[in-house]
Parts: C-alpha cells; structure tokens; sequence
C-alpha cells in the first residue's frame, strides 16, 4: 500500500499518498517558474531581479508597464485559461469514463466560441462587456445540453457521446465561422482569436472577470470530489454506493461548461489543453479527483503560458496565438495516446 | 399490505417493463433473512430484471419494493447503501485502479466531506480484504488479475459496505470453473459466519442447488415456485422452466439435488433412459 | 425496397433522374444570383453570345466557372466519400472528417506562404501531399493497437489530425499576414472567383479519377464483404485498397485545391443515395458524383441568397447541413458498418 499522510481527528479525516503530495508541490514550483520566465522574456529581455522590484511597485516605471501592464496580466490570463480548461476535461473525462473526453469534443467549446462571437459582433454595444462570459456560458450549456440530449438513447454511452460531439462541434464551428464572415468583426484581429484562441492584448479587467468564475467552480468541485470517484466505478456499482447518478451527471456537466465557458469567451478556442493535462497529471499523481484537480489545472495553466510563450518570441515581431502551440504540443500527444490504446 | 414477518425484502405488486414490453407483472415475493437464495430461470425469463428492481438499480412501473418495511424509492441513496449491496454483472474498473482503492470506495455511504478515513473505515477495509483473501494483492491493480481474484476484490468492496444485505448479478459468468467455486465457497461462508442475507442470480442449476438455501425459479416473469432446492429441482420444475427434459439425481458429495439434461437427439445409454 | 435493388431498369430511371436534377440545377445556379438573369438569356448565352450584353458576358465568366467547379468540387467530393466509407466500412468517414482536407489545406498553405506556390497546378499537387500524409497519419493512428481500425478510433485520429493541421494553417495564415477573405477560403471553401481557364484544365483530370473509381467499382463491391471474404474469393486486396487510398486522396485533394475546405458531402451524399440504389458500387459511384453536385451547387445557391449582399461560405452551409445528418448517424449506430 502507498505511504498515506493522513489526517485523523474528531472534526476532520482524510488521507494522501505522500507520492502524490510531492508530485503536486514539484507541479507548483514548475508554474512559478514559467510565470516568472514568462514576465523576463520578450521583445525586451527584463532581468528577474527587476521583474521582481517591478512586481512590488517599484523601480523604472517603464519596466514596470512592461512587466506589469503588458506581461502579467497576460500571463495570468493564459493561467487561468489553462487551467480553467484542463479541469473542464478532468471534469468530463471522470464523468463520461472516457479519457479522450474534452471540452472541444463534447461542443463546449464550439458553443461557447459561438455565443461569444455573436457576442461580439451583435451586442457588445448595447450590452456592457461583463455580460460576455454569461453569454459564453450560455451557449457552451446549450451546445452541452444539446448533445448530450441528442446522445441520449436510454442511457448515454462515451461513444455515442464522442461521436454527437464531433458533429454538434461542427455545427458550431460552422456558426462562429458564419457570425465572423457576416460581421463587423472580420475587420478586426479579434476574428483570428475565435478560429485559434489566443490571449494577445488581455488587460486587468479581463483577469479579474475571469478569475471569479474559476474560483467559484473549483470550489464545487472540489465539494463533489469523493462523488465523482465513486461514480468512475460505474451507473450501477455507484448507485449502490448511494449516489444518485442522474443528479451527479447534470451537475458535473454543467461544472465543466462553467469552468470552461468564460476562459473561452476571453481567449478564444484553445484546444487540445482540456484532453492533455489531465493525461500529463494522471502520470504523477494519484486517481484521486480532489488531487487530480489543482494538478490538472496547474499542468495546463504551465502548457498554456508556455504556448504563449513561444507565440510571442519565436516569430518576432509577429505574435502567433497561443492556440497554435497548444496544438503544436497536444496534437502528438493525443497522437501517442491514441497509439498506447489509452482507451 | 400482507407483511410477513421478518423478511428485510421483499416485493410487494411489483410491476417491471422496459419501454413498451412488461417483464414482470404483479409479483410478490419475500427474501427469507440470514439464507442464501439463488434466482433461476431461462435468458430473458426477468430474474436480472427482479434482482436490479431490489437493488433500486430500475424503477418499478407499478407496485413497491420494501427493505425492512420502508419503501426503498422513499430512502436516501446512502441509507439504501448501508443496508444493501449489489454486485452487478461484469463490473469495469477503471485503468489503474488498485484493489485496495477499489475496496475503499465501498465505504462511500458512510463518508462525508469532512470525514472521508475514520477509523471505522480503515479497519473495515482491512476486514474486507482479509475476509476475501486479497490482503497481499491489496496493491495491484485490477486488471493485473484472474478472473477470480477480480471478483473477490469486487466482493471485498461489497463487504466494505458492511451491509445486512448482499445482492449479486451472476457473479460467477465468465469465470473457469475453479474461479466459480471459489466464489461461491467464499460467499457460503459469509453468509456462515456473518449471517449475510444474499441473493443472487445464477445460471447453472447445480450449483444453485448445491450452494442455495433458498430457490426461486422464474418463468415469465413470475415465480413458477420457490423453497429448498430438494423440494422444486423436480423434473417437471426444469421441463417448465427450462424446457427440457431430465433426470433429477443426487449430488454424490453435497447431497443436494443434481439435474442432468437428457438434450435432444444422442442417446447413449439407452437403458439409463429407460429406468427414470 | 430490396426487390427494386435487383431491377436495372429502376436503376436506369434513378440515373436519368439525376442527370435531369443535376442540369436543372446548373442552370439555376447560372440563372439565379445577386443580379437576376432570365433563363432565356442563359440559353443563348451559350448557342448566340453576343459580347455587348452584360448577362452574356456575367453568365459566361463568373457564373459558369462558378457553377463548373462546384460541379467539379461536389462530385468529386462525393465520390470520394463513397469510397472511403468503402475502404474503411465505416458510415462515418469523409475526407473532411477523416482530416484528408486538413492535411490538402495544409500543405497548400504552407507552401504558397513560404515558397510562394501559386498555380493552380501546383495546388493540386501539394494538395495531394498533404492529402496523403493526412490519410496516412489517421488510418494509421486509427489501425495500431490491440483493436486494430475501430470506427471510433479512426474519427477520433481524424479529428485530432484535422484539428493539429487547422491549427497549423490558421498560425501560418496569420503568420503570413493574410487577409480574412484569405482565411475564410481555407478555412470554410468557396466556388467562386476561379478564372475558367485555368479550372479547364483540370476537368479531365477529375473525370479520369471519377471513371477510374467506377472501373473499380466490382471490386470495391467485393471488398465490402470483409477482407477475409475477399482474399477467399482471390482478391488481390492490398492493390485495390492503394488503388481506393490514392483516388480518394486524388479526388479530396483536387477539391481543396480548387474550392477550399468544404466538408460534409462526402458525408451526406453516400448516405441519400444509398438508400435507393443499394450497394452496388457500379451505378453507387456515377449516381453519388451526379448528386454531389447538385447538391453543392444548391448549397452555393443558399450561400449566395441567405445573408444577401454578403455570402456565406459554403463550407458553412454544407456543415450546417451535414452535421444532423452525421448526429443521425451516430446515434442510430454501425447498422451498415
């Protein structure tokens, strides 16, 4: 049996694997690595000892625009958006069982995109900016809610589900496509965000909108952890544990669209993140989910930030998005999951 | 409602269908407490159907299903989990999950958030390994192991449930006949030395009888007849059920009564035939 | 219904049939647009051309290059579908699903960017690199393993494949600084803005793989039994599937490099004909590339009309199209696997 760490009194019990423990700390010392990496990197190289002074509000002030006008907020907004994705794929590779699961091929993404481009090109006028997440949301449970209705035939099996999927993500992909043709916005940069997803020109206010939204959903899920690694067991095994899988499904359904709509509706269609991190979790840490989780989301929030890391200094001047990348590195590793059968 | 006395399950009126098509109409039947009771009946006959019905796995589309007297569709999931076990057919565990992982989820309906490793917990886990004999397997993972071994770690997660009530959906398909005696060895003596009530589906009529208590023959989703199986293992039980002809013998070892189909067409031993 | 599979005659009728659509349709979409022309114009447009009128000189430009690389594009889309789901007997498999046209779309991209490829020639030719590395890429993906070439699997590598391959094109796109109307192309297909003359080579080529892909329909009937019926019955299976693998590449990668990425048809079209000829590849093959396009042309019909002045991309309305009827498909399972 693994060596646990365990916690035992009258209020509270729970136990770890030690590996485990471990494997998250190395996990989070990586993503405060990238960040600072990511701050002292670019157009202009920046020292780390300045980044550092620039961080506490001092020092040159232009350094500190750099650093904390144009790099941090970006870089903070490729976090979240990685890691609000990779839970979003934990989220559904536990509950439909299947582990090339994700929120691109279930349609959360392409619905999501869809409602934001609409969004955009209609509304954004009339209605304020905050809204833009709620409509994001809206349309990533409706493209969800739609397949998984559509995949249902008594009961719903991955595959069935994987394969609706892929064509309601189509249907979407068609529809953003369409609003961005037809639209005020194919004028604008902002339309290659939609088809590739990056976080180019993300300021504060779009950081501190996002980050609500994640916080609170990885509270619920972090709620939900014992139910979800019950219900991996199967329909029936987990009923007969007690847990009422109907319920349990709907919620973590919509968990996954609330965790991956807004980082969509900011930064775009980022693939692949949702499919991979968990994957690359999975091989250090425990099946636990309450583990998994900050694992999974720290491995993406670091995929995505290295992204864009290499977007923006490979091809200078030009900035490629982040999305590029993330398929650059996820495609081959889908390819090579696919080759070990992990499924 | 007629409610014989002690009886921790039972059938009241139960009406089961799928879709359009009934499968069992109007059914009344009480699981006798502390005994083994085995469900036969030809593919398709609804004893799958009837066992999901009282492990609360399907719902009834008329009548109720009681466990210790409480409708169990008005019990919370937990409460029903903590009385009731069930082992459905051919389990999948997922990739990489070890038997003692496997064996903790069974103490689910006890846990909550803040309390998910008491002490109850582990020592019931422990229990549960050691019961069924997976104590040094504890480590490895599931799909590392035989058939039998992997239906014991199923067991042992049942076990940790640490129920009055055990309910299993032939448990012994796809296994070789060593592994199939082993787990219904194993299950014998549960039900020995804890006075476990079990119920289980079973597809061969022997060892239903060598094993049962109680059987439960089903035709066409009603109980053609029930008792201990030297009372119903008659010739006329199998030609109903089964539609086929036998001749009924005595297990040379158990003592228990032994079917052995005559088939269709080979007769070998003409004068055997004709002594019956 | 089965009984009517086994009668030519009805199969005869269905192939006039299509012909009859498939003219009819050509004609509307030579007839109907943002600038209407009576049809009486299009008939003379072609037997008395008179080189003063407006309509003659729109009909024999834009709208007729229009309507033959839609024609071009939708049949050779659709035979190519036919055969994929034949190789791989899988209902599911399209060039667009399988990643075929990302691989096509990649390729050419990427030249034209970096090397600065531009003839139409040329496109065909990269197209048909990228094409093949793509197929190969997902049918291998698709066959490793212990299950070997699942239906599941192989759309899975498909949309990996096609997934990578789009986002590489959109970073290169971007990287090169194209315009939007550059992307969209790309990305979403279109029929239009293709100079006649230099389509015109191309139609033999087109019409040679669809003529090739019906020589070999006996045999593609005879594989569709399973590849151990077909070895039994002295099949010399690995040169037909080559031989498939290359027209479907040939077809798929021709389509993009005249039209883009336009997906779905080879999708649905197999799927509607199916149903009323059977499964006999012979008169399965001419039928589907005659519907194909005429479905293509009344897709480019709807694009032209449905947001008027502006166009939609037609790889948006094949998809919305498609995509329900792919949905049907795959809830109602491999019944025709």
């Amino acid at each position: 049996m693994d060596k646990v760490f365990s916690v035992r009194n009258r209020l509270l019990s729970f136990s770890m694997a030690i590996r485990s423990v471990w494997s998250c700390l190395i996990v989070a010392a990586c993503f405060v690595s990238i960040i600072l990496f990511s701050l002292c990197l670019g157009e202009q190289f920046i020292s780390l000892p300045r980044v550092l002074i620039a961080l506490s509000g001092h020092g040159d002030q232009d350094v500190q625009f750099v650093v904390g006008t144009l790099r941090l907020p970006r870089v903070l907004m490729a976090a979240m958006v990685g890691a609000a994705l990779a839970s979003s794929g934990l989220v559904l590779q536990s509950m439909i069982r299947n582990p090339l699961a994700s929120p691109d091929i279930i349609g959360i993404t392409g619905g999501a995109s869809a409602a934001a481009v609409c969004f955009l090109s209609f509304f954004s006028v009339t209605l304020g900016i905050i809204w833009l997440p709620v409509f994001a949301i809206a349309g990533a449970l409706i493209a969800a809610l739609l397949i998984y209705g559509l995949a249902w035939n008594n009961g719903v099996t991955s595959m069935r589900l994987i394969l609706v999927g892929i064509g309601v993500s189509s249907a979407m992909g068609a529809i953003t496509t369409f609003v961005i043709a037809a639209s005020p916005l194919s004028t604008s940069i902002t339309a290659y965000i939609w088809l590739t997803g990056s976080v180019y020109g993300t300021d504060w206010n779009d950081v501190e909108a996002l980050f609500p939204w994640l916080f609170v959903s990885w509270l619920l899920a972090l709620f939900l952890a014992r139910r979800v690694n019950t219900q991996e067991l199967g329909d029936q095994i987990a009923t007969g544990l007690g847990v009422s899988m109907q319920r349990l499904r709907l919620v973590l359904l919509f968990l996954s669209v609330i965790m991956a709509a807004p980082a969509i509706a900011y930064a775009g269609a980022i693939g692949f993140v949702g499919l991979i991190a968990p994957h690359i979790a999975r091989c250090f840490v425990t099946r636990s989910f309450a583990i998994l989780l900050p694992v999974s989301a720290l491995t993406g929030a670091c995929l995505v930030m290295l992204s864009d890391l290499f977007g923006r200094l490979l091809f200078q001047p030009l900035d490629i998005p982040a999305g590029v990348f993330v398929s650059a590195i996820g495609a081959p590793f889908f390819i090579y999951l696919l080759y070990r059968q992990r499924f | 409602m007629y409610l014989p006395e002690n009886t921790p399950l039972q059938s009241i009126s139960l009406s089961l269908g799928y879709e359009k098509k009934t499968i069992i109409q109007s059914l009344d039947l009480a699981i006798k407490p502390n005994q083994i009771t085995v469900l036969v009946g030809g593919n398709g006959c609804g004893k799958s159907t009837l066992l999901k019905a009282f492990a609360r796995l399907l719902t009834p589309s008329a009548g109720h299903i009681l466990l210790n007297g409480s409708d169990i569709h008005s019990l919370s999931g937990k409460e029903v989990a903590r009385k009731l076990a069930i082992l459905p057919q051919s389990p999948v565990a997922p990739e990489g999950l070890t038997v003692e992982q496997l064996v903790r989820q069974g103490r689910y309906p006890y846990q909550n958030w803040l309390q998910s490793w008491t002490e109850d917990d582990e020592r019931l886990v422990h229990k549960a390994l050691s019961d069924t004999n997976m104590t040094e397997l504890s480590a490895r993972s599931i799909e590392t192991l035989s058939g039998g071994q992997r239906q014991r770690a199923w067991i042992a997660m049942a076990l940790a449930q640490d129920t009055d009530i055990l309910l299993l959906d032939e448990p012994t398909t796809y296994l070789d006949l060593t592994h199939q005696i082993e787990i219904l060895d194993l299950l014998f003596e549960l039900n020995q030395n804890q006075k476990t009530t079990i119920l289980m589906v079973l597809h061969d009529l022997n060892l239903a009888a060598r094993y049962a208590h109680n059987m439960i023959a089903i035709k066409d989703g009603t109980v053609f007849c029930q008792g201990a199986p030297e009372n119903i293992l008659k010739r006329d039980m199998v030609k109903a059920v089964f539609d086929m002809e036998c001749h009924i013998t005595k297990d040379p070892l158990f003592d228990t009564p032994m079917c052995i189909p005559y088939g269709k067409r080979r007769v070998v031993n003409k004068k055997a035939f004709e002594c019956v | 219904m089965s009984l009517l599979y086994r009668n030519t005659a009805f199969k005869w009728g269905v192939l006039l049939l299509s012909i009859g659509c498939l003219i009819f349709a050509l004609m509307g979409s030579i007839a109907f647009g943002q600038y209407a022309i009576p049809i009486k114009h299009v008939w003379t447009a072609f037997w008395a051309f008179d080189p003063q009128s407006i309509d003659h000189i729109i009909i024999r430009t834009t709208r007729l290059s229009r309507a033959v690389v839609a024609c071009l594009v939708g049949s050779a889309l659709a035979v190519s579908g036919v055969l994929m789901q034949a190789l791989t007997r899988n209902p599911l498999a399209s060039p667009s699903i399988f990643g075929v046209n990302a691989g096509a779309v990649f390729s050419i991209v990427l030249f034209s960017t970096f090397f600065s490829a531009t003839s139409l020639n040329t496109f065909v030719l990269l197209a048909f690199l990228g094409a093949s590395i793509a197929g190969l890429l997902v049918y291998g993906l698709g066959s490793v393993g212990k299950d070997g070439l699942s239906p599941i699997r192989i759309v899975l590598s498909g949309a990996a494949i096609t997934a990578l391959f789009m986002a590489f094109t959109q970073g290169i796109l971007v990287m090169g600084q194209e315009g939007l109307d550059s992307v969209l192309f790309w990305v979403a297909g279109s029929v239009s803005g293709r100079d006649l003359d230099m389509v015109s080579p191309l139609i033999p080529l087109f019409l040679m793989g669809i003529t090739l892909a019906m020589l070999a329909a006996p045999h593609i009937n005879i594989l569709l039994s399973g590849d151990d019926i077909a070895k039994g019955l002295g099949q010399n299976i690995l040169f037909i599937k080559v031989l498939l693998s290359v027209l479907i590449v040939g077809l798929a990668g021709g389509s993009v490099a005249l039209g883009g990425n336009i997906g779905f048809i080879g999708l649905i079209v197999p799927h509607m004909v199916r149903p009323i000829v059977g499964y006999d590849h012979k008169w399965l093959i001419p039928i589907s590339a005659l519907w194909g396009a005429t479905l293509l042309l009344c897709a480019d019909l709807i694009s032209r009309f449905a947001i008027m002045p502006e166009e939609v991309p037609i790889g948006v309305t094949t998809a919305l199209l498609g995509a329900p009827l792919f949905i049907y498909l795959a809830r109602r399972g491999r019944k025709h696997g």
